[in-house]
């Protein structure tokens, strides 16, 4: 067959679809029926819908389209298709074969090429296509078309780096596994670092990465995967507009496809049909290879150890991490495993491997030296009072959510206590733990993270001027208690006894007496929010009474028992929790209690759980 | 047709070939031999683009062979092993080949048919020896109609009865119409009957290249006997081997014959005879003055 066009060869393009053509089929196939047919049936199920055109319906379907599943399946099939396109270049007799038929390396180079990126894209578009049909109205169709488009360049853009992977590598295996290393390294480098900031750095909250408009939002476009998974998508604004989020620079992925194929059509032409079976097509790619993974495996022994130094201390020598003994143990431990290697792959020569592992750990160091030189400025500073526009404090209380709080002077001031008893957090190992975060939102339009993993320590917390003091100050006071609990019409109460697995009913209690006894002794501070984890193991005697929320039936209900504290528990939209600890000084609850045949005594001799029903 | 001319090249830092050059004429029959690891399929590799030289040219009919799709199609090639597709049947490789050679010829390749009685066009080749699909190879070459036919080991796996067979049709097409045929082989009885010129490789370069006429002329053996002692033969020019067998005494020289035997009548032997050498003689005897002669067994 004859190609008017000489940069193709028909029988080539006949040959790769043999095999392409089911693979399109499929790919369509799943795409339509996770998408235009799944609408479709969504849409017959609907009785009120075609009131509106089923706006509602359409609406809905594409705020829960998009996802990891759809950008992975690209990310496979991308795998797939630039294998079979390009199989033969891993076939010795094949290679040989092909180069010696009357067929251009360009000729081969597009219609392998073209043949791949037209099974990935082909389903899209016609999947595109059904989806305008069956969306109709133009904002739905143009947010649509944006999610199609984003897993068309998606595709251009994976299909492109694995194909110029396979130009690049001689051996099949290994252009999958670099293309997914490659996708992630850049995380995975940002993760190290984050790693040894939160490990050296008291307070330290990580790197924001892939979230925001701002810098560290875009920068994780480095990893394309992850990115376009995590970073773009179809969302639902304030004003009920559908956007799709995360587009505006995606056209830079596009530049980057046509780059990497240019460079593989390059390397096509260029590449020797003898390095198959090498690891590397190009010798003068061995260098960049050997350092990319001898300085991988380098970084990660780096990690285990720092990440060891820094929790253990068990080569700390001035108090601090010693970043010279972390280098040179990193080296012993990179010497052996690269004799190891080199003894049973037989990929490396020694020079090969211990230059850039000396280059590697100078680089580790100098970070290690500077995150430490930095450490202790960054742990103890505060921005003023004066520059602060806003601050939202957040803790992980296993049993209560604390009500938002935003007293820019108690944030300040709960901050300088938990830095100043660092020595005390660095020092405690505790069972319970419990983090604690600070936003600190600047008026010059910056942002200011610290998150602390606090001990809670039951002796510790008698002492006088201790930090489980300062939180419970902070965290404790009633006007931190959610009052939307106790706004809602307590229709019933009752006591519920739970003996094991059993639980039933045993009295009942009168539910405004109940409400107004808690209430009464959370304003005079007898009932206090119980803010940290087990403390039914910690607190002495079982005087602790839980009220719990629970929904039956879209029924709200509480449930009153000496489990661990009071707690509270409200799952409608404003959802909180809390759990209050009761004890002697709360009369109130107690007198509600002791009139209904309910003494300490009694509380003390098991679980009662109280259930309450109440409208919501 | 073929012109090699100085080819070098090197793979991992260890030079394959070194200044090779071969001259291969129009519908010439070109054997080229040469122990092991001396480069010929290297160099056929080249020659029919695979391989890009690291120094040196390879020209077919006057241009370089390199990415030229036009040259290419006048090229035929069977290796010693041989690719086809995956779950491939004949009837599609043909359809292949008749896609890419513009000169295929559908007559011929039915023409063909009865000389490869075995072979099923339907059946899947991967189901087939080494043997038939060396078979279906030929039969898909020959049916491009090339102008020069490359083959590295080309009767490795076929029966006797098929060598012949398949030898018969290629001389016929030298014949009809000029086809030049590059051929390398270890199976130097049979290069012998069909070639009209050789070159011998060794350690990457062609160390003599000949019409086979001509080497089997300018290399003589010579048995003889004498009376008494041995002369000496220091006079006699080119003696690449002598050996001894009772009191005959045998000597392989290379030159002139007359004036070689002019040389040995001047010694007065009791008798001499004068022996063609074969192919293979020439091959073992040129390549043991480049150190690669036959070695005693001692264990």
């Amino acid at each position: 067959m004859k190609s008017k066009i000489s940069c193709f060869k028909g029988i080539l393009i006949k040959r790769d679809w043999r095999f392409l053509f089911g693979i399109c089929g499929v790919y369509g196939f799943v795409l339509y029926s996770s998408g235009a047919h799944a609408l479709i049936r969504q849409m017959r199920m609907s009785k009120i819908g075609v009131k509106n055109d089923y706006l509602y319906e359409k609406t809905n379907f594409l705020c829960q389209m998009g996802g990891s599943f759809h950008v992975f399946l690209v990310a496979i099939l991308a795998i797939i298709c630039a294998l079979i396109c390009f199989h033969y270049l891993y076939d010795k007799r094949g290679v040989q074969m092909m180069h010696a038929l009357p067929v251009s390396r360009r000729q081969m180079f597009v219609s392998h090429y073209m043949d791949g990126l037209a099974t990935l894209l082909l389903p899209l578009l016609v999947n595109m296509g059904i989806m305008a049909s069956i969306l109709k109205k133009a904002s739905l169709v143009e947010v649509s078309c944006t999610f199609y488009g984003e897993l068309m360049i998606a595709a251009f853009l994976f299909y492109s780096m694995m194909v110029l992977l396979i130009m690049i590598c001689g051996v099949a295996f290994l252009p999958p596994v670099l293309f997914f290393i490659f996708n992630y390294l850049f995380l995975g480098i940002m993760w190290v670092a984050d790693r040894i900031c939160q490990g050296l750095i008291y307070g330290f909250y990580g790197f924001d990465i892939g979230r925001g408009d701002g810098f560290m939002g875009y920068i994780c476009m480095l990893s394309p995967l992850k990115y376009l998974y995590s970073g773009t998508g179809i969302t639902v604004r304030q004003n009920s507009t559908l956007v799709f989020v995360g587009a505006k620079f995606i056209g830079w992925y596009v530049v980057a496809a046509l780059v990497m194929t240019i460079l593989a059509y390059v390397m096509y032409r260029t590449r020797p049909v003898e390095s198959w079976g090498d690891f590397l097509t190009k010798p003068w790619l061995k260098i960049f290879f050997t350092v990319g993974i001898s300085g991988c495996v380098e970084l990660i022994i780096f990690c285990i150890i720092i990440n060891r130094e820094v929790t253990k201390h068990s080569i700390n020598t001035l108090g601090k991490v010693n970043s010279l003994i972390v280098l040179l143990t990193t080296l012993v431990v990179y010497y052996i495993v690269s004799m190891i290697v080199r003894k049973t792959l037989h990929v490396w020569k020694r020079k090969a491997v211990y230059i850039p592992a000396f280059g590697m750990a100078a680089v580790l160091c100098g970070m290690v030296l500077a995150v430490q030189n930095k450490a202790d400025e960054i742990a103890v500073y505060l921005p003023e009072k004066n520059e602060i526009k806003k601050v939202i404090v957040d803790a992980s209380f296993l049993y209560s959510t604390a009500a938002a709080k935003t007293d820019i002077d108690d944030a300040l001031a709960l901050n300088q206590k938990i830095i100043e008893e660092r020595q005390y957090v660095e020092d405690t190992v505790a069972d319970n733990i419990y983090s604690v975060s600070f936003l600190y939102e600047l008026k010059n339009g910056k942002k200011l993270n610290r998150r602390y993993c606090l001990p809670f320590d039951v002796n510790h917390a008698k002492k006088e001027g201790c930090l489980e003091k300062a939180m419970e100050k902070y965290f404790c006071g009633f006007d931190r208690v959610p009052k939307t609990l106790f706004e809602q019409t307590w229709q019933k109460v009752s006591l519920v006894k739970s003996i094991g697995d059993e639980t039933k009913s045993i009295g009942q209690l009168p539910e405004a007496k109940m409400k107004k006894a808690i209430l009464a002794d959370i304003e005079e501070g007898s009932l206090k929010s119980l803010y940290f984890a087990n403390v039914t193991d910690t607190i002495t005697g079982k005087n602790v009474i839980v009220i719990q929320t629970r929904y039956l039936n879209n029924v709200a209900h509480y449930e009153v028992g000496n489990l661990a504290g009071v707690s509270i528990e409200n799952r409608g939209e404003d959802a909180c929790e809390m759990k209050l600890r009761i004890d002697e000084n709360c009369k109130h609850t107690l007198q509600v209690l002791k009139e209904n045949g309910i003494t300490m005594e009694k509380l003390k001799e098991g679980q009662y759980v109280e259930a309450v029903d109440m409208e919501y | 047709m073929i012109q090699v001319k100085n080819v070098v090249k090197s793979f991992d830092g260890k030079q394959i070939l070194r200044g090779t050059s071969l001259h291969v004429k129009k519908g010439n029959i070109y054997g080229l031999v040469g122990p092991n690891g001396a480069g010929k399929t290297t160099i056929i590799r080249h020659i029919t683009g695979i391989y890009k030289e690291n120094a040196g040219e390879i020209l077919i009919k006057g241009e370089p062979i390199w990415e030229n799709v036009r040259m290419k199609q006048s090229i035929a090639y069977i290796p010693d092993d041989i690719f086809f597709f995956t779950g491939a049947t004949l009837k599609e490789m043909r359809k292949f080949y008749k896609a890419l050679y513009p000169n295929f010829d559908d007559e011929l390749f039915e023409k063909l048919e009865p000389f490869f009685p075995k072979v099923d066009k339907r059946r899947k080749i991967k189901t087939y020896s080494k043997g038939m699909q060396k078979q279906m190879a030929f039969w898909l070459s020959i049916a491009c109609k090339p102008e020069i036919l490359i083959l590295d080991e080309p009767v490795d796996g076929l029966d006797p009865v098929m060598r012949k067979q398949v030898w018969s049709i290629l001389m016929k097409e030298v014949a009809d119409r000029q086809l030049t045929v590059l051929v390398s082989s270890h199976n130097l009885r049979e290069l012998e009957d069909v070639c009209d010129h050789v070159g011998i490789m060794s350690e990457g370069s062609v160390i003599l290249e000949r019409s086979l006429e001509e080497l089997q002329e300018n290399t003589l053996k010579i048995q003889m006997a004498f009376d008494g002692e041995e002369p000496d033969f220091a006079d006699v020019q080119d003696v690449i081997h002598k050996s001894r067998s009772g009191r005959v005494l045998t000597l392989i020289v290379k030159g002139n014959a007359a004036q070689i035997t002019a040389q040995i009548e001047a010694k007065k032997p009791l008798f001499y005879d004068l022996l063609p050498l074969t192919l293979e003689e020439i091959f073992i005897y040129e390549l043991g003055g480049k150190n690669y002669e036959v070695k005693d067994i001692l264990l």
